[in-house]
């Protein structure tokens, strides 16, 4: 019976997929190694386009619009530059209308009257996000770059990709992080950093660390009412009246509530102190499930590797973490695993498993379905 | 013979493949009869990293094997697997399947002003019973390669594009396929299928975008749902996103089509077989039916109702938003958490009760391992059928004498023909495993209770263990045996409620509503805001005499009339009602989970 897994693990075979929204041109060679940061993918992308609409603006006929166009298809314009005059009635007051924006004249209608100025192109690059070997460049929009890397993979997280260095806290697992963790580091150590450990930030931490420009923010834990400001604007505003643009990346790896960050996942962050990572908060739970993740850049090749798709069923020595009820969070190893389904406490018949926790040794029983690999 | 014929078919498998797990159940002929006699189940892998329908298939046979302790079922030869038949060294003679595992419904909309055409077409996708992922305009403030990168990054299943009266604009319809054929989005499953793409804009442009989108896009057209500003037209766009996405949409797990190999027959989709199991039932029972299926991602409604010696056609509607795991955070969001912790029989916060919920929604496969959690989920449960049923109601309603089309200056003002009587209907049937696997069938009983507020005299019952998709997709080969199965093993009578109708004046705290009297002797007098058991066992039945204690009550023979029926027992019995359904309980100003602890210990239902 399959069961679903969430990554902790210090070596791990991971593929990512570098793409560009358009087809472009593509910086690196099958074969070759790249670093985190490297741009490998470019593009140009056409500029937006912006309809002056003269007639309707002016309440003018499109002959009349036409009249008084100044410019001509394929002139260059910058914002503010005159693109239409024409005397008013009784030639008392002159209606003129000025380019809102820099670019190019594509499009004069006279049927319509109206204007198209074409924005100019912008150059989009994609960098390879972790370091590792270019194994597949795909019709010059996409490659695939294949690593041994550490992974850890959270529930949920908001926020696109970012690198930086781990500062891992010293704080315990279960300890709520508060602005007096933050400041008591040298700034010159958080900033552009990936500030990780504990159960939770406070709102106040979190301030603190956007201040510091902290990249990203790992814990075990969020409450749903903070994390539903941060994804409807408020915690932004609250932000911007503290003179910050933007909040970091954020991924919580247990789940939602005050939960403490697993001791593997925690030891493992110690490890990384200081060490390069890269991080990406975008999560989906459906249409290939898309968790966040934190990559370390350095593998531990003391250990064998795991590859990231393997999946196998539940089996006896497994180590799990449990994803409900009373020991939610948890680490575990399963001892048993009964065929038969049995009555759990909320009345609700289920396969079970047996399962030794790592904290106290203690055996309990608990659904299959609330297990996951890690 | 054919291999499907009725006549030689004894033992068959069938799997239904949810958006959440994928159940297996055994029918067999035996001594007695057609019976169920096994069942398993396994999670979906329609996601990554699995990503092939059949593996949770082969697991779910797997536990099967396991559980009857008889194989084989299959064979497994590399990546695929082979289902063992009779005569080629397997045990069953037949093996079907139906499949709702795409899940919920995700859309992108586009219009060419956010306001105007961008919110009709949300309301129409909504209407359809989908998730809106983006709403996307030539208006907004995002530059158009980020609007292109996100709909390819989104994966909507289908798209609906919309823009310009009839006769009106064109050229800015024309950039919003020009941000599509930018973004080349991709099907969230089924690679090599074109995302289906539903124009209801400028009818002028209906070739031209034809021509230029039907490359890349899986093109279809309706009527503009707004042909010119004041109107709007939502039904024509909303009954295609609903018919594209049975037919379409929910084919495209992936590994579908190595499990289109495996089966005898036709893969059918889920609500499909669960109707045609509620059609064949209601012409058995001559009885109008309401049947719900409340699954992880999905909530799907079927009624068909009995017109003097004739049935309606059966109507059914999915609501791809609403469901227990993968949908439970728009469960919240439509509903409110009020509305949730109304029906707990505990104090909880807001935060404590969205944290267990999106914990829910984040790993949608666990299930409840306390009370608190289960109360939590029945909870939920109720809010996510009820909203169901108002969706339900919606699309099958009649506008009284207007035009199809819906004025807009009129929009809030006008009176709907509701299709739907409550009091009309005699059945109502639970299945899903919220429903089916609730550990105390009273727990189900009041479900169905809170969720759809029958009024006067109805039948509860739920599907046992989850099989009517199962029998659905049989009954198409073999009836007779189907509808054996269905009132042996599967509906499992929970017996009947009894509650007013149609009350229009608010009941009161311990007022007196109504003299009870049973003929089997018991008599009592029934309070406001109570629900009061009486056991009767399934087969049994008696009369019941109501008379009402209040001049505006109807029991079933006018207000104030005396009122004498006959039900019939189950599981549960029979349930008086008189909490004057949920808007009375929320224009209470008292503490309702003291309430809700009294009601559930009136049924039996443990609470902490």
């Amino acid at each position: 019976m399959y069961a679903p897994k969430l990554i902790t693990h210090a070596n791990v075979q991971i593929e990512r997929e570098r793409t560009l929204p358009i087809k472009g041109k593509v910086h690196v060679e099958e074969g070759a190694q790249v670093q985190a940061g490297d741009k490998v993918l470019s593009t140009e992308l056409k500029g937006d386009l912006t309809i002056i609409r003269i007639a309707e603006k002016l309440g003018i006929s499109p002959g009349e619009a036409e009249k008084g166009v100044l410019i001509n298809k394929g002139d260059i314009v910058q914002k503010n530059h005159l693109l239409f005059k024409k005397k008013g009635l009784f030639g008392l007051f002159e209606e003129t209308l000025f380019s809102p924006c820099d670019g190019i004249i594509e499009f004069i209608i006279p049927e319509s009257g109206h204007i198209g100025i074409r924005s100019a192109p912008e150059e989009l690059f994609v960098n390879s996000y972790i370091p590792g070997r270019v194994t597949s460049i795909i019709n010059n929009r996409k490659i695939i770059i294949s690593s041994n890397v550490g992974l850890i993979q959270g529930v949920f997280g908001i926020g696109g990709e970012i690198s930086g260095k781990i500062f891992s806290l010293s704080v315990k697992r279960d300890e709520i992080v508060d602005a007096h963790h933050i400041n008591n580091i040298p700034k010159d150590k958080l900033s552009g950093s990936i500030l990780c450990g504990g159960m939770s930030f406070t709102e106040e931490a979190f301030i603190a660390a956007s201040i510091l420009n902290v990249l990203g923010i790992v814990c075990g834990s969020f409450q749903s009412n903070f994390i539903s400001e941060m994804q409807n604007g408020i915690f932004n505003q609250k932000l911007k009246n503290k003179g910050c643009s933007k909040p970091p990346v954020l991924m919580i790896t247990e789940g939602f509530g005050q939960l403490p960050i697993s001791e593997r996942a925690d030891k493992l962050i110690k490890s990384q102190h200081l060490k390069n990572a890269s991080m990406s908060g975008k999560t989906q739970i459906r249409a290939g499930a898309i968790r966040p993740e934190i990559i370390f850049h350095e593998a531990d090749k003391s250990i064998s590797p795991i590859h990231e798709n393997k999946s196998d069923p539940p089996k006896e020595g497994e180590v799990v973490r449990i994803v409900r009820g009373k020991h939610f969070g948890e680490i575990a190893t399963i001892s048993k695993l009964p065929k038969d389904p049995v009555k759990l406490n909320s009345g609700v018949e289920a396969r079970v498993v047996e399962v030794i926790l790592e904290a106290d040794s203690k055996k309990i029983i608990l659904a299959m379905a609330n297990i996951e690999n890690v | 013979m054919n291999k499907l014929s009725p006549e030689i078919m004894n033992s068959v498998v069938v799997t239904d493949c949810g958006s959440t797990t994928t159940k297996a159940v055994w029918f067999e002929k035996t001594e007695a009869g057609w019976r169920q006699t096994y069942r398993a189940e396994a999670p979906t892998t329609v996601e990554r990293p699995v990503a092939d329908v059949t593996i949770g298939v082969l697991n779910a046979l797997n536990s099967l094997e396991l559980i009857s302790d008889r194989n084989p079922l299959y064979k497994k030869t590399g990546e695929n697997f082979e289902i063992l038949k009779k005569g080629n060294n397997g045990i069953i003679d037949s093996y079907f399947s139906t499949s709702s595992a795409g899940g919920g419904l995700q859309m992108v909309v586009l219009g060419v002003v956010s306001q105007i055409t961008g919110k009709s077409a949300e309301r129409a996708a909504l209407g359809a019973g989908a998730i809106v992922l983006a709403r996307i305009s030539l208006d907004d403030e995002e530059a158009v390669y980020h609007q292109a990168e996100k709909i390819r990054e989104l994966r909507p299943d289908i798209i609906l594009l919309t823009g310009g009266s009839d006769g009106g604009a064109k050229e800015q319809v024309r950039e919003l396929a020009e941000i599509l054929l930018l973004a080349e989005p991709k099907p969230r499953f089924g690679e090599d299928t074109k995302v289906p793409l539903i124009y209801a804009g400028n009818q002028d442009l209906t070739n031209e975008l034809k021509d230029i989108l039907s490359k890349d896009f899986d093109f279809r057209s309706v009527p503009n749902i707004r042909p010119n500003v004041d109107t709007e037209n939502l039904k024509p766009a909303r009954e295609e996103t609903h018919d594209v996405f049975l037919e379409h949409v929910m084919s495209q797990a992936p590994g579908y089509s190595k499990l289109k190999k495996m089966v005898d027959g036709e893969i059918m989709p889920t609500p499909v077989a669960v109707s045609n199991m509620i059609e064949v039932a209601a012409k058995r029972l001559n009885t109008s039916i309401i049947a719900v299926d409340i699954g992880g991602a999905t909530t799907d409604i079927f009624s068909i109702r009995k017109e003097n010696e004739s049935f309606s056609n059966p109507h059914r509607t999915v609501s791809a938003n609403l469901g227990m795991s993968y949908s439970i955070g728009n469960v919240i969001e439509m509903a409110g958490s009020n509305n949730i912790k109304r029906w707990l029989p505990f104090e909880t916060s807001d935060e404590e009760l969205k944290d267990a919920l999106w914990n829910k929604m984040y790993r949608p496969t666990t299930i409840p391992e306390t009370l608190k959690e289960l109360h939590i989920e029945h909870a939920v449960a109720r809010e996510a059928l009820r909203l169901s049923f108002e969706h339900h109601k919606q699309l099958s309603e009649k506008i009284e004498g207007a035009k199809e089309a819906q004025d807009i200056s009129r929009t809030f003002r006008h009176q709907l023909k509701d299709e739907f009587d409550i009091s009309q209907v005699d059945f109502i049937l639970g299945s899903g495993g919220v429903l089916s696997h609730a550990p105390l069938r009273q727990s189900a009983a009041l479900m169905l209770i809170d969720s759809f507020q029958p009024e006067g005299t109805t039948r509860l019952g739920v599907d046992s263990i989850f099989m009517l998709p199962h029998l659905g997709v049989f009954a198409s080969y073999n009836e007779d045996a189907a509808l054996e199965i269905l009132f042996s093993s599967c509906i499992i009578p929970l017996g009947t409620v009894i509650s007013p109708i149609k009350t229009t004046k608010k009941i009161n705290l311990s007022e007196n509503i109504a003299d009870i009297e049973l003929s089997n002797g018991i008599k009592f007098r029934l309070k406001g805001l109570s629900i009061r058991k009486v056991p009767l066992s399934v087969k049994e039945s008696c009369s019941v005499t109501i008379k009402p204690l209040r001049k505006d009550l109807d029991f079933g023979s006018g207000r104030g009339k005396l009122h004498t029926c006959t039900v019939e027992g189950g599981e549960v019995g029979i349930i008086f009602d008189t909490r004057g359904g949920s808007s009375n309980i929320n224009n209470l100003n008292i503490n309702t989970s003291k309430l809700q602890r009294e009601w559930n210990e009136e049924l039996g239902i443990n609470i902490i």
